[in-house]
């Protein structure tokens, strides 16, 4: 017998109930207070957090139980600084703490006066011995263009500091800022045996107008990987839309080329930028004409069917 | 349009460091202070950011002349890094009698660090983390306050306000202002002067060579073809620029003026042009200014430079430099134009309103 939305609404509501019964049962624990408030609540959790006498896995099932209120107030924010900062702390718990902290950053306006304090503890987390602190410390300087971080990164990476991150990482952290002088790193990363890193490098490249060869090669590379030369397309697209579209041309003509390749081609001069210039360019159309009927590219061929089916005017 | 890569330029500190005690080093400090500077030639942003808080600070060792006033001035009001901000506090602490509208823009620079505040430190150029010597941009600007509200009203009225947003501070910043209006004397008469009108200089004749330009829609204009005969408004701008109280703040402005004119009448063009041609292709220029409310049409148009840049860059004398890759730091910069193409007023390195731009419109031409 299904389920109807009565019955659905029904359970939900009995789901919700146990859950604030359970909250309600380990609060009261915690506190042992059966009336406890939400400032008792927040008191027990930080008395529970800081004591170094307390077992590690107590002390993040208290973390994990009592997050909302430790992320949402003040106090909660503070003691979680404290347990990310004392180095002696379970690895588990300090990363558990930081997860914590990020979240508590959405709240704006009781987060300000810790924001200061936060991006030191950050700074700090930069020569830390966990390397899973010492990688989202990175992760989150570096979207906030910290100079602390780029200097570290930078001197690392010219071989006159340590690295907090492997290298490809800190390339990666340094290219989240397009004010710096990210090309000669980028090509580095561009280097790697991973496709994925491959893939980053192409998409940071997109902020620099000097890269535009860089990235219209790897569109062009029959050996790259598809998602590399997906994203050297877009990056091409992002650099000069017009030598992207006439990059693009070539590679739908290209009997040579891979089919699907090909198709993706046809579809974005179809769909994206100048198509008033791609469907007015004559000599193109004909040789979709001609791809329409490639029974060695099926997927071309339809795609170049569609894209003659939606010609303007037709 | 940038700099070509380059070895960094001599120890940046060192240069700055032997200036703070040194005989006349005040005068040689606020010749580092232009982007025209060789100290910022091929410095990223980041940096360029670092050596203007740098300068600042130093001031406090040599006393901060009037020259530098528009430049704390700027820092204070446009500053979005605690590093600018902070020296530019200290740089200011350091004038024998500041004028009013300069300690104004300590309010700004408090709500502005309210968001992007940070531990700074210039006990030396490039410092090591844990930093030696360690303040706050907000305390830099707190202390100043402090030092000023007893003579200047609207430092009294920033530190006001500072308390009254008391809930946002870190504890310590809580203390330093509650400590600060606890001390405040009685109110203080308005001091006189402002350092920076806002119809600023007026500089002389500026020709224009061969500019090609490509606007918003892909149209190409020379810029002689597109200013005279007309009465004109040109800024500056790119649209990567990560300060939003300079170049997103100024086209929002821009919008605001363009729909002024539009209301009264004769044609004013209007013209946007990016400091960064490579990147900012048409169609980032169409959406920068439609997303702040910029209508185009044939008199108001963005454009990037096909060729002749550096022609306008010495023309206008413009206040930029470059990293790498783009810009490393610019200033906020409008001019008026007549028919002729000369140069009529300029709004440089100040915030300017639509009202004072509209202002300057109206004056007869060759005053």
């Amino acid at each position: 017998m299904s389920d109807t939305p009565t019955d659905q609404d029904a359970r939900l509501r009995s789901e919700i109930d146990r859950a604030a019964a359970e909250y309600d049962a380990y609060v009261a624990e915690l506190t042992a207070d059966p009336a406890a408030d939400t400032d008792d609540h927040i008191a027990a959790a930080v008395a529970a957090l800081t004591d170094t006498d307390l077992p590690a896995d107590r002390r993040a099932e208290v973390l994990r139980r009592s997050r909302p209120v430790l992320v949402s107030t003040g106090r909660g924010i503070d003691c979680l600084l404290r347990v990310v900062g004392e180095r002696a702390n379970d690895p588990a718990l300090r990363t558990a703490a930081l997860a914590g902290l990020r979240a508590a950053a959405f709240f704006v306006d009781t987060f300000a006066p810790y924001r200061t304090a936060y991006r030191d503890l950050l700074r700090d987390l930069l020569t830390d011995d966990v390397a899973g602190l010492r990688k989202r410390a990175v992760s989150t300087l570096a979207n906030e263009h910290d100079p602390v971080l780029q200097q570290t990164l930078t001197e690392g990476l010219d071989g006159a500091g340590t690295l907090p991150v492997d290298r490809a990482t800190a390339i990666r952290a340094l290219a989240e800022d397009d004010h710096l002088d990210n090309v000669p790193r980028l090509r580095e990363l561009l280097g790697s045996d991973s496709p994925d890193e491959r893939q980053e490098a192409i998409r940071h490249l997109a902020s620099y107008p000097e890269a535009r060869g860089i990235v219209e090669a790897a569109l062009r590379d029959r050996d790259e990987y598809r998602a590399v030369r997906q994203q050297g397309a877009a990056s091409l697209r992002a650099l000069d839309p017009d030598r992207f579209r006439e990059v693009a041309k070539e590679i739908a003509a290209d009997a040579g080329e891979h089919d699907d390749v090909r198709t993706v081609s046809l579809t974005a001069l179809q769909h994206l930028g100048d198509t008033e210039q791609v469907y007015g360019d004559d000599a193109f159309l004909d040789r979709v004409r001609e791809i329409r009927d490639e029974g060695a590219a099926p997927q071309a061929a339809a795609a170049a069917r569609t894209m003659l089916d939606r010609r303007p005017g037709r | 349009m940038t700099a070509a890569r380059r070895p960094p330029v001599a120890d940046v500190g060192s240069q700055v460091d032997a200036l703070r005690g040194a005989p006349g080093g005040a005068e040689e400090l606020v010749a580092l202070l232009p982007e025209s500077s060789p100290l910022f030639d091929g410095r990223d942003a980041p940096e360029a950011a670092r050596i203007r808080g740098y300068v600042l600070a130093a001031f406090a060792g040599t006393g901060l002349p009037d020259a530098a006033l528009p430049y704390v001035r700027e820092s204070l009001e446009t500053g979005a890094d605690a590093d600018e901000i902070a020296g530019a506090a200290i740089g200011l602490r350091a004038h024998p009698d500041p004028p009013a509208d300069v300690v104004a823009a300590l309010g700004p620079a408090a709500r502005h660090l309210t968001a992007i505040d940070a531990t700074v430190t210039f006990a030396s150029y490039r410092p090591s983390w844990p930093y030696e010597n360690p303040t706050t941009g907000m305390r830099e600007v707190v202390t100043t306050l402090a030092a000023l509200a007893g003579s200047h009203p609207a430092a009294r009225a920033a530190l006001l306000d500072l308390a009254g947003q008391a809930r946002r501070l870190s504890a310590s910043a809580r203390t330093q202002v509650e400590g600060a209006v606890a001390a405040l004397p009685a109110g203080a008469p308005e001091p006189p002067h402002p350092c920076c009108s806002p119809a600023a200089e007026v500089p002389g004749t500026v020709a224009t060579g061969p500019v090609l330009l490509e606007d918003q829609d892909g149209a190409v204009t020379g810029f002689d073809e597109f200013v005279r005969g007309h009465r004109s408004v040109v800024t500056f701008f790119y649209t990567r620029c990560d300060n939003p109280y300079k170049c997103s703040a100024t086209v929002t402005r821009l919008a605001a003026l363009a729909r002024a004119l539009h209301e009264r009448g004769p044609a004013v063009r209007i013209a946007g042009i990016t400091y960064d041609p490579a990147f900012d292709r048409p169609a980032r220029l169409r959406t920068y200014g439609v997303d702040r409310g910029l209508r185009f049409g044939p008199d108001v148009r963005f454009f990037r430079a096909v060729s002749g840049f550096d022609v306008l860059r010495e023309r206008f004398a413009l206040g930029v430099s470059y990293g790498a890759s783009t810009v490393g730091r610019h200033r906020i910069e409008l001019h008026v134009l007549d028919d002729g193409g000369r140069v009529a007023a300029s709004f440089t390195r100040v915030g300017w309103e639509p009202d004072e731009v509209l202002a300057a419109l109206a004056e007869p031409r060759g005053r």
